[in-house]
């Protein structure tokens, strides 16, 4: 597979097109190159690598941002529902936002700032600096050696952040609860389970796989089509970041409506 | 060596998030999925029958006596009805009186099943189907009441009774106001003035002065109001003889009596009287009548009636001293006599003529015939 990022397109529409139809080939290359990076140790290790970016380098802003909109949430809905005496009523409504919207969300819009932004810089330097040509010159696919480790460490891990910064806010909650609504832990996280369901969790969990495979598409294609030297690049981090929220919002509407029809 | 462990310890705790992460993931669908591993053996697997769940859906928990028990596993849809399969987490001892309802859990919505195991002494058999009672749609049912009660209540009614409350609330602020400004008599007795107060209390004073003297029989109803006085007994005397009256008349006894009778003959005798007496007064008052023009002051009959009967008086009177022949006639037995004989012998001589009449005309006839 070649790349052809850098060729001319006449007009906007064209343009849009030629970028989709890019970032689809990405994906499609990086989804069917899972066996080759499991069967070369250095994309194995590049792999690992990544899941340690994406992962572990995301954890503490994740922890932080989670935590507080947890509490935020908690304390919003405390507000709402102290009017009519319903404040238990605050765990359901947070396992439903958490589960359903703001878990995928969140991590979505964290691992395209933090992760997909890191990336369309890397490898937009790499593409000004002619690594990448250079990569094609001795006959190693870029895309095989650059993408497909950063895709699947970034549809492995975006679930597993999303459950994480679920967790993290329920604790947030319980947190504002107990010493705001007077919510005993308990009975908060007894009501969380009761209102909590298996496809909520697990269609969030979807959802933010299919971010995570998203964002990495499009920072990486974004990055490939970096030009001009290091302002190139800087403009193409801000795209990589604009494209992937655009398409988070996106893309999480037709999966929420695809899931939960009315 | 470095850099081989630094590799190792990002190896390691990415390993150990996303372990822990899957673990937590795991744990969380257990519990989610309502499966105790520790009691799972002790399931228990109930299915009920509905005629309507309502808005009952999976997961919806169980109660019993206020507790939960379980939570819906299963929805199904049947020819008569709908089957929810319940998972219980202890089993329950249902009596032949059970029941199974659908209930909701608060005004905002949400639904869950409710059993009442029963107090009838005979448990419910083994293997008995379950039938649930349909849920009752409170919303609906305060929905067809108010449909109803705004059919039932005429809005005019309920306009004019509230304009009358509202007249009534008018009158009653006014009537307080008059009163707090001591106005009309109960307004003066509140007020701070006094007058009428102390004109009230002797007027009290002199009731009560009035009311003692006649108790003590002082004037004509003290001495009525004294049983030991014979003012009194007239007076009952009086009221036994009027009692009479009224119970004769009521008896129809008297003219009085007859006349309230409520048979009317003799009313409409008497008013036939009256209206004869009208008849013969108003030909009275007639001039054109003989007896109306008697009445008439300007009528000459009367001076003729008085002429007549002064002339008769001095008929009468020559009569009464024998003047006259009609006076010797009456007066004097002689003269009577004497035409008592007279009017023999004429008589006599009458009767003579009548039998020589038959012998006297044939001799006319037959001298006279030739």
């Amino acid at each position: 597979m070649s790349l052809a990022f850098r060729e001319p397109v006449e007009n906007r529409l064209g343009a849009l097109c030629a970028a989709v139809g890019q970032t689809v080939q990405v994906a499609a290359a990086a989804f069917c190159g899972l066996p080759g990076m499991l069967w070369r140790q250095r994309s194995r290790q590049v792999f690992y690598r990544q899941l340690y970016v994406a992962g572990i380098g995301t954890l503490p802003v994740a922890t932080v941002v989670a935590l507080f909109t947890g509490m935020i949430l908690s304390l919003q809905l405390g507000i709402a529902f102290r009017q009519f005496s319903q404040e238990l009523m605050v765990a359901y409504t947070l396992t439903f936002a958490m589960f359903r919207e703001m878990g995928p969300f969140m991590t979505g819009i964290l691992l395209a700032s933090c992760v997909g932004s890191a990336m369309a810089a890397q490898l937009g330097t790499m593409t000004v600096d002619e690594e990448v040509a250079a990569l094609e010159m001795m006959g190693v696919n870029p895309i095989r050696f650059l993408v497909v480790p950063r895709f699947w460490a970034m549809t492995c891990m975006a679930p597993l952040l999303s459950f994480y910064t679920c967790l993290i806010a329920f604790f947030g909650g319980a947190l504002v609860g107990y010493t705001q609504l007077n919510i005993p832990f308990l009975q908060f996280f007894r009501q969380l389970v009761e209102a909590a369901e298996l496809k909520d969790l697990y269609v969030g969990l979807f959802k933010a796989m299919c971010f995570g495979m998203l964002i990495c598409s499009i920072s990486c294609t974004v990055g490939f089509a970096a030009t001009q030297g290091a302002s190139g690049v800087g403009a193409a981090t801000r795209r990589a970041v604009i494209l992937s929220f655009l398409s988070i919002l996106i893309g999480g509407y037709f999966i929420t409506r695809f899931f939960y029809a009315l | 060596m470095k850099a081989k462990s630094q590799c190792s310890i990002s190896e390691i705790l990415t390993g150990l998030f996303v372990l822990a992460v899957i673990g937590a993931l795991g744990f969380f669908t257990i519990i989610i999925s309502g499966v105790d591993w520790l009691k799972g053996t002790q399931a228990i697997i109930q299915e009920v029958r509905f005629e309507n769940v309502g808005a009952l859906k999976v997961q919806d928990p169980v109660f019993v006596r206020g507790m939960k028990i379980g939570n819906v596993q299963r929805l199904r849809l049947e020819p008569d009805g709908v089957c929810v399969t319940l998972h219980l987490s202890e089993p329950i001892q249902l009596k032949k009186d059970y029941a199974f309802s659908i209930a909701k859990t608060s005004m905002l919505g949400g639904s869950c099943v409710e059993i009442r195991q029963g107090d009838a002494a005979e448990p419910l058999p083994e293997g008995t189907p379950l039938r649930g009672i349909t849920p009752v749609d409170t919303l609906q049912e305060l929905g067809e009441l108010v449909s109803t009660l705004r059919q039932s209540i005429d809005a005019p009614t309920i306009r004019s009774t509230l304009t009358n409350v509202q007249r009534a609330s008018d009158d009653v602020a006014e009537l307080t106001g008059r009163l707090r400004r001591g106005e009309g008599l109960v307004g003066k007795l509140l007020s701070a003035e006094d007058t009428t107060y102390a004109d009230l209390r002797g007027t009290l004073a002199n009731l009560h002065t009035l009311t003692q003297g006649l108790s003590n029989g002082k004037g004509l109803l003290g001495r009525l109001l004294n049983e030991q006085d014979p003012a009194a007994e007239n007076f009952s005397a009086t009221l036994a003889s009027l009692r009479d009256l009224a119970e004769g008349l009521r008896n129809g006894r008297g003219l009085l009596g007859k006349l309230m009778r409520e048979d009317d003959t003799s009313y409409a005798d008497l008013r036939a009287s009256l209206a004869n007496i009208r008849s013969v007064t108003a030909k009275l008052n007639d001039p054109a009548c003989g007896l109306g023009r008697l009445l008439s002051q300007d009528s000459k009959l009367v001076e003729n009636l008085e002429v007549t009967a002064e002339n008769l008086r001095n008929v009468s009177t020559k009569l009464e001293r024998g003047e006259g022949t009609l006076g010797k006639l009456v007066n004097d037995d002689a003269v009577a006599n004497e035409i008592e004989a007279t009017l023999r012998d004429v008589r006599q001589v009458i009767d003579n003529l009548r039998d020589t009449a038959p012998i006297t005309t044939f001799s006319s006839l037959f001298f006279n015939g030739l």
